[in-house]
């Protein structure tokens, strides 16, 4: 049973892992210049992060139709270490000791509102 | 560089990004609304067109503020629309709030005020308006 709910507790992984990786798409595009402000938002590195959440919103949706929602508080939170490790991994940010304390602080809070609803 | 503390960016990016993830919160409050009416009505689609509206304003509103600032600076503020979705859950669904939400919220804002706080990265530029224009 539980290799059944780990497949689709995969899935859901993987769909907060792709969307962190639109996000760094956004980003790489972000901090190119453009002709126009029109072509910041026509071009196939934004196109392909959105098209990259629209198919994270169907795996996350699949997923919770066989995984609890009661495990959102581990899930959800990892967007909060996967975009600050991609970042600093593929975008070359760097990351002060005391921004990872801040972070640490925020997944601890999420967890905690999570698991009072 | 010498590293700095405080704000990586200006007052007003500051200000942007807050009213993006605002917006990002609002979005919610239209889905849940528009759960509430029965599918294909004229409120229904009135709702969902809302939802896809602020959707499609935080898309733009985000691409802007990520021109300004780093990612991971950016990310480090996002959770405040969790506490934005309380105060609409309380304000405008009059839902129950749990002592968990309320501690929650409270450490939530606490880590972004220190992540925040946290200055800008050791010596990297982090956004075109600093420069880092490939």
């Amino acid at each position: 049973m539980f290799a059944g709910l780990g497949k689709y507790l995969l899935i859901w992984i993987i769909s907060v892992f792709i969307s962190s990786i639109a996000q760094v798409l956004l980003k790489l595009e972000a901090n190119k210049p453009h002709a126009s402000r029109l072509k910041e938002y026509l071009n196939p590195c934004v196109a392909g992060a959105y098209g990259i959440f629209f198919v994270s919103v169907f795996m996350t949706y699949y997923a919770l139709k066989y995984v609890p929602l009661t495990y959102s508080p581990i899930v959800e939170p990892l967007s909060y270490i996967f975009v600050p490790v991609i970042g600093v991994l593929l975008l070359k940010e760097k990351i002060s000791k005391r921004r990872i304390l801040g972070m640490a602080i925020m997944i601890a809070g999420i967890v905690i509102f999570s698991l009072g609803k | 560089m010498k590293k700095k503390r405080g704000l990586e960016v200006s007052p007003f990016w500051f200000l942007a990004l807050h009213l993006s993830l605002v917006v990002n919160s609002i979005q919610g409050v239209f889905s849940k609304l528009a759960g509430k009416q029965e599918t294909m009505s004229l409120k229904w689609i009135l709702c969902f067109g809302m939802m896809f509206l602020t959707m499609l304003v935080f898309a733009l509103a985000w691409q802007q503020v990520l021109k300004h600032m780093s990612l991971t600076f950016a990310f480090t503020n996002k959770p405040i629309t969790i506490i934005w979705g309380l105060v609409w859950g309380i304000t405008v669904f009059g839902e129950h709030v749990s002592p968990n939400m309320v501690i929650g919220s409270i450490v939530i804002l606490i880590g972004i005020m220190v992540g925040v706080s946290g200055g800008a990265s050791d010596g990297k530029k982090t956004g075109r308006e600093n420069g880092e224009v490939s």
